[in-house]
């Protein structure tokens, strides 16, 4: 492992490819350039993406065994429920947001990116530094329990509105019950099938699955990666001109919640056994926020939620501030609290 | 060339409704539908760039009696429109009658 302060691994990360494509993305849509990915090679990249990703943890699930990896994955159930809830006092009290919005955007936290996971492999492989590989199998148990969560926060929390000021129950009766549609979608969406499905093959087939599909899934995937990020890049940098809309506040929870929970993510990750690397992709799962699953879910359990508040936040701040500087910080958290 | 009276129904709305939509005009009594996708668009709610699921939208076509219309349009007010982004009209259209089925020699 290569020594590193916290500003050589934030130079390291912002001199590789795919934050550079970020960037380019979100420089394109500044200059207002018709550069533009076309929608069904974003819905084939995802797909190679979470195939890639899912195909490796199951394989890697496979040779460790499940019972080695049952202290991580409860941790990360617990910081998937319990991120979501702090961030929505945060919100509901010192932010003064509403119900549906508080609950709505805390949802997004609780719930993880996978192209930042996915950026976060890469930055470390170029350090040399390897995380556990089993830890992919985490993103497709963060990604429902946030958003199920989040729902959850917003319907508790209009019934004890409902019983403190007697409201009428009709006038305040919000979808927040519709529950099942999200889990439905949660675990059948595009993204969640395609995780969950290559996780099984991954762990059917192992190491001799992996060396098969390697020329297409391994050697191609930071070349895709770099695409993904270009399409990520103009995605977010539409969000950039709502930046100023959505207030200081939220701003300012948009950056520090990722720096909070990833502390945080990086301490249990060591403290339940992982390595560095693995410590740092605890981190980086518990940082990122949702821009995908989470959004449409909460569309449609919590309608009155505002959506340009969670898409400005997880997509337009937290997400480029993980990519830039979260993934190289929760790494050097993680080196200089656990590593030997 | 013998035509039938119909209306023409059309519904543009989110992404994320779809399922719920198809669910209401299968009650209301609809037989069909056609779904077609809107790349993207501007209203008063904002711009809908399409590039992310909860950003899309999607136009329903049906061709349906008077009543089935009027049902749909009602469950449509009552359902979609206080929460979500959603247009809905109709036209009345005259429709290619089926030829009556032949019955086996």
């Amino acid at each position: 492992m290569v020594d590193h302060t916290l500003l050589d691994a934030i130079g390291h990360n912002l001199t590789a490819p795919m934050p550079l494509f970020f960037a380019l993305g979100i420089l394109a849509t500044l200059l207002r350039s018709e550069l533009k990915v076309p929608d069904a090679l974003y819905i084939g990249l995802t797909l190679y993406l979470l195939g890639a990703i899912g195909l490796h943890g199951g394989a890697e699930i496979r040779e460790v065994g499940i019972t080695a990896i049952w202290m991580p994955i409860v941790a990360c159930f617990l910081l998937g429920s319990l991120i979501p809830i702090a961030g929505y006092f945060i919100l509901r009290y010192m932010g003064k947001f509403s119900i549906h919005d508080s609950a709505a955007i805390a949802g997004h936290y609780g719930s993880v990116s996978a192209v930042t996971f996915a950026v976060a492999t890469q930055f470390l492989s170029s350090l040399q530094v390897k995380p556990e590989g089993y830890l992919s199998a985490f993103l497709a148990i963060l990604e429902p329990t946030g958003v199920v969560v989040g729902i959850l926060l917003a319907r508790i929390a209009l019934q004890v509105e409902v019983r403190q000021q007697g409201e009428l129950a009709g006038a305040v009766k919000s979808r927040a019950g519709w529950i099942r549609p999200v889990l439905h979608e949660a675990l059948t969406g595009t993204g969640s099938i395609i995780l969950l499905g290559a996780l099984a093959i991954g762990y059917i087939s192992g190491p001799d699955g992996i060396a098969v599909t390697k020329p297409f899934f391994g050697d191609l995937f930071k070349g895709v990666l770099c695409l993904f990020m270009l399409e990520m890049g103009l995605v977010a940098g539409r969000r950039l001109a709502e930046v100023k809309a959505v207030g200081a506040f939220l701003i300012a929870f948009a950056i520090c919640m990722p720096i909070i929970d990833g502390t945080i993510g990086v301490l249990v990750g060591g403290f339940v056994g992982l390595s560095v690397g693995g410590a740092t992709m605890l981190g980086v799962m518990a940082a990122s926020a949702s821009y995908i699953a989470a959004p449409a879910a909460m569309r449609i359990s919590i309608p009155e939620a505002n959506p340009s508040f969670y898409l400005t936040a997880s997509l337009g701040i937290t997400f480029p501030f993980n990519i830039a500087m979260g993934i190289p910080l929760y790494f050097w958290l993680a080196k200089i609290l656990f590593g030997s | 060339m013998p035509m039938e009276k119909a209306v023409l129904v059309t519904i543009i709305t989110e992404r994320v409704m779809e399922p719920t939509l198809i669910n209401l005009v299968e009650h209301a009594g609809a037989q069909g539908y056609t779904i077609e996708d809107v790349a993207s668009g501007w209203g008063k709610h904002g711009s809908r760039t399409g590039q992310i699921e909860s950003d899309q939208s999607f136009k329903m076509l049906l061709i349906v009696s008077k009543s089935v219309a009027q049902l749909i349009l009602q469950e449509v007010e009552r359902i979609l429109q206080p929460d979500y982004e959603v247009m809905a009209y109709q036209h009345e259209i005259e429709v290619q009658s089926r030829a009556p089925a032949q019955p086996e020699a």
